[in-house]
């Protein structure tokens, strides 16, 4: 299954920087330690929502190819991270990964100002991310 | 308001139908109390005329009857012949047989009063009666003085018959004079005129003639044994009613002066009765008065019809006025009942209907209920969903990230120590996280049981601190050195359930250590008085000098999952809270002024 993701990415030469933010830091090191071992991402953790921003903040436009972030956190959720990049970098790729029971028109009826591109539910398999990741990447 | 104006408009109704059955039995009672007098003096009047016509008749039918022995009479007394006394005799029979049928015979008497011959009488019987003396009869006295004709009254014989008697007088002329020669008479049996009288009378007018001579003695009448009597004697007089007797006398005695004329009488009962009186003239002398009694029968009887009629109509109409008032009376009780019966119905409608409304209210409040319950139930469990999803992932990844070594032809696989921690920590949390969930699931549907027993509080706080140390010895034992826990063991009785309050007392300090990464924290416990409950109660008190609680977090702090801390659940404070209030006691946070926070909880001791 990775030869094929291989074989398809166009960008596999270049490695693309992903974003991940989590409170859950468990979490984090699996996806850090999964999207890197396939050597097409650099990925870089964020446990709170706050120093993730102020990460974004202090790196070049571009920087980051894709975020995904996760939306219940203390202090700062998803949400308000995801607005905080969309009013300074408008054109930023960023999904969610939500262990919440909820689909993307559910999420738009609630919280229509946020234009979600993906969901990624927990626990997240592997595969689908590099593959939801990729897909954005192609964009 | 409708009802009550229909009532109203029913009673007018009711009074209007009274009204005209009552001025309709009046006017038909009056009406035809006037037809019935005014055809009673309409019969009356006519009954009236009727009898003088019909006694003018009869007293003519009785000229009629007695003129031809009149006639006879006069013709005898002119052809008698002294001389041929049997040829005389054989006219006699002939006259008499031209009268038998009035006339008991006719007798020739001469000067000296003595018969000469009787008719239909042979000569041997009259000769037996010639010793007679008949000269102080009146019938040979009048005519002999007078020289003209007599008619006698009733005259009762010695044979007790009464009789009438006519004679003229025998004159013979002789030198220019006329000299009395004797007497003609005819006899006449009163019965027999009667019974003639009887036969040329109608026979309703025949029973009410009476017959009377000018001097008052009865010729004629209903009651054979009156003839021949006076008017004012006891006989007749006895059988005149008292009441009438005055009026009837005199009206009688007015009939004897000899002119005509009619008068009503009123006899006993009411009953009117026109007696009708006639001198009856013969030769030109008045010699009987005829009495006709018309009683106003037909008149009584049309009246009595009439009244009948008209007291049938009347109570007809009263029939008819009382069905009608009955009908009015059952239509207005009827839509009385009909009205009363809309009316409950419409109070039990109205009722029904508030209830309806009240039970929609109660229905809509509990559905909006069960709705926020039900939103509630959502949410929690999609927390729950996230919750324990959580967990999985760093699970799941590490043990797939060792599978695929395995897959990818490695004999060993390699593993470190933080994948081992991070696959026992998330599964601890995973237990707790299920142990929570299933204390929820036994407050929510209140199943939560308590086992009171009476223990020592100052035992399972020192438990719990001795726990809450060996926790954080092997998982941040950085953290341990840094903290100090303090508390003062005092022996404090209480009766609860032992195995909950310390669940509580070690979620409290969990969340105290959670938020302290140094510093200090304390444990106190007191009795404090209810004066309200008047009880006593335990008040236990955990402080920090954490980071205290964020503000926003403040107000839902004992509702599910409304913190959120590594390694917590966020079920910790809403499950201690139901088990405080389990136990009728009280939680609650505050955030102290000098930083860090302090939760208590308090429950009655006994």
């Amino acid at each position: 299954m990775t030869s094929e993701v291989e074989i398809n990415n166009p960008y596999k030469n270049k490695m693309a920087r992903i974003m991940v933010v989590d409170d859950e830091k468990d979490i984090l090191r699996i996806i850090k330690r999964d999207l890197e071992i396939t050597n097409e991402f650099q990925v870089e953790v964020f446990s709170s929502g706050l120093d993730a921003l102020s990460s974004f903040k202090n790196h070049e436009l571009g920087y980051y190819d894709v975020i995904i972030t996760d939306i219940r956190m203390p202090r700062m959720n998803g949400f308000e991270l995801y607005r905080h990049i969309k009013e300074m970098r408008p054109d930023t790729k960023i999904a969610f990964i939500t262990a919440f029971e909820i689909n993307r028109d559910e999420f738009t009826k609630v919280l229509p100002s946020i234009d979600v591109k993906d969901f990624i539910i927990k626990p997240i398999d592997m595969n689908d991310l590099i593959f939801k990741i990729k897909s954005m990447l192609a964009i | 308001m409708i009802s009550i104006v229909s009532s109203r408009n029913n009673i007018f109704l009711l009074i209007l139908v009274v009204g005209v059955g009552i001025s309709l039995s009046i006017l038909s009672y009056h009406y035809s109390g006037l037809t019935a007098d005014q055809i009673g003096e309409i019969a009356s009047g006519d009954i009236r005329s009727n009898a003088i016509i019909e006694t003018d008749g009869l007293s003519k039918t009785l000229l009629h009857i007695i003129d031809p022995v009149s006639t006879n009479l006069e013709i005898l007394s002119k052809i008698v012949n002294y001389s041929n006394i049997d040829g005389t005799k054989i006219i006699m029979d002939e006259v008499q047989n031209s009268t038998k049928s009035l006339t008991e015979g006719y007798y020739w008497i001469n000067e000296d009063g003595r018969i000469v011959s009787i008719s239909n009488v042979n000569s041997s019987v009259i000769s037996s009666y010639s010793s007679i003396d008949l000269s102080n009869r009146e019938y040979f006295v009048i005519p002999k003085e007078t020289h003209t004709s007599y008619y006698s009254s009733a005259i009762e014989s010695i044979d007790k018959i009464p009789r009438l008697y006519i004679s003229y007088p025998i004159m013979e002329k002789s030198a220019g004079e006329s000299v009395f020669k004797g007497v003609i008479v005819a006899s006449i049996k009163i019965h027999e005129l009667g019974r003639f009288l009887q036969s040329e009378l109608a026979p309703q007018v025949a029973g009410n003639v009476g017959l009377m001579d000018k001097n008052g003695i009865i010729i004629y009448g209903s009651n054979p044994s009156l003839i021949g009597k006076y008017y004012l004697g006891k006989d007749f007089q006895a059988l005149v009613p008292e009441e009438i007797r005055e009026p009837y006398n005199s009206l009688l005695a007015k009939g004897l002066q000899g002119s005509a004329g009619a008068e009503d009488l009123i006899l006993l009962g009411g009953n009117k009765t026109t007696i009708t009186y006639q001198p009856v003239y013969i030769g030109g002398k008045y010699l009987w008065t005829l009495f006709v009694s018309s009683p106003h029968q037909l008149a009584a009887e049309v009246g009595f019809l009439i009244n009948n009629q008209k007291n049938f109509s009347t109570l007809m109409i009263l029939i008819i006025g009382a069905v009608a008032l009955g009908i009015a009376f059952l239509i207005l009780s009827w839509n009385k009942r009909l009205e009363s019966a809309v009316n409950s119905r419409t109070i039990e409608l109205k009722d029904a209907n508030n209830s309806l409304i009240k039970y929609n209210k109660l229905l809509e409040s509990a559905n909006e209920k069960l709705s926020i319950h039900d939103k509630m139930q959502k949410e929690f469990i999609n927390i729950a969903a996230h919750e324990l999803r959580t967990p999985i992932m760093p699970i799941l990844g590490d043990a797939i990230f060792l599978e695929k070594q395995f897959e990818e032809g490695k004999e060993e696989v390699k593993v470190d120590r933080e994948q081992v921690s991070s696959i026992i920590r998330n599964a601890k949390r995973l237990k707790r996280l299920a142990s929570d969930i299933l204390d929820i699931t036994k407050i929510e549907s209140q199943s939560l049981k308590l086992n009171k027993e009476r223990f020592n509080i100052k035992d399972i706080i020192l438990s719990s601190i001795s726990d809450i140390k060996t926790q954080l010895l092997s998982s941040n034992p950085e953290q341990l050195e840094n903290l100090n826990i303090v508390y003062e063991p005092k022996d404090i009785f209480v009766f609860a359930d032992k195995n909950r309050i310390t669940q509580v007392i070690f979620n409290l300090l969990g969340n105290s250590v959670k938020f302290t990464e140094k510093g200090s924290i304390g444990i106190d416990v007191k009795i404090e008085r209810d004066v309200v409950k008047n009880i006593e109660t335990v008040i236990v008190s955990i402080w920090d000098t954490g980071q205290g609680i964020d503000p926003d977090i403040l107000p839902r702090l004992f509702t599910k999952f409304a913190s959120k801390s590594f390694e917590g659940t966020g079920l910790g404070l809403f499950i201690s809270k139901s088990i405080i209030n389990s136990h009728n006691g009280k939680i609650w946070a505050v955030n102290n002024p000098d930083g860090g926070a302090t939760f208590y909880f308090k429950i009655p001791q006994q």
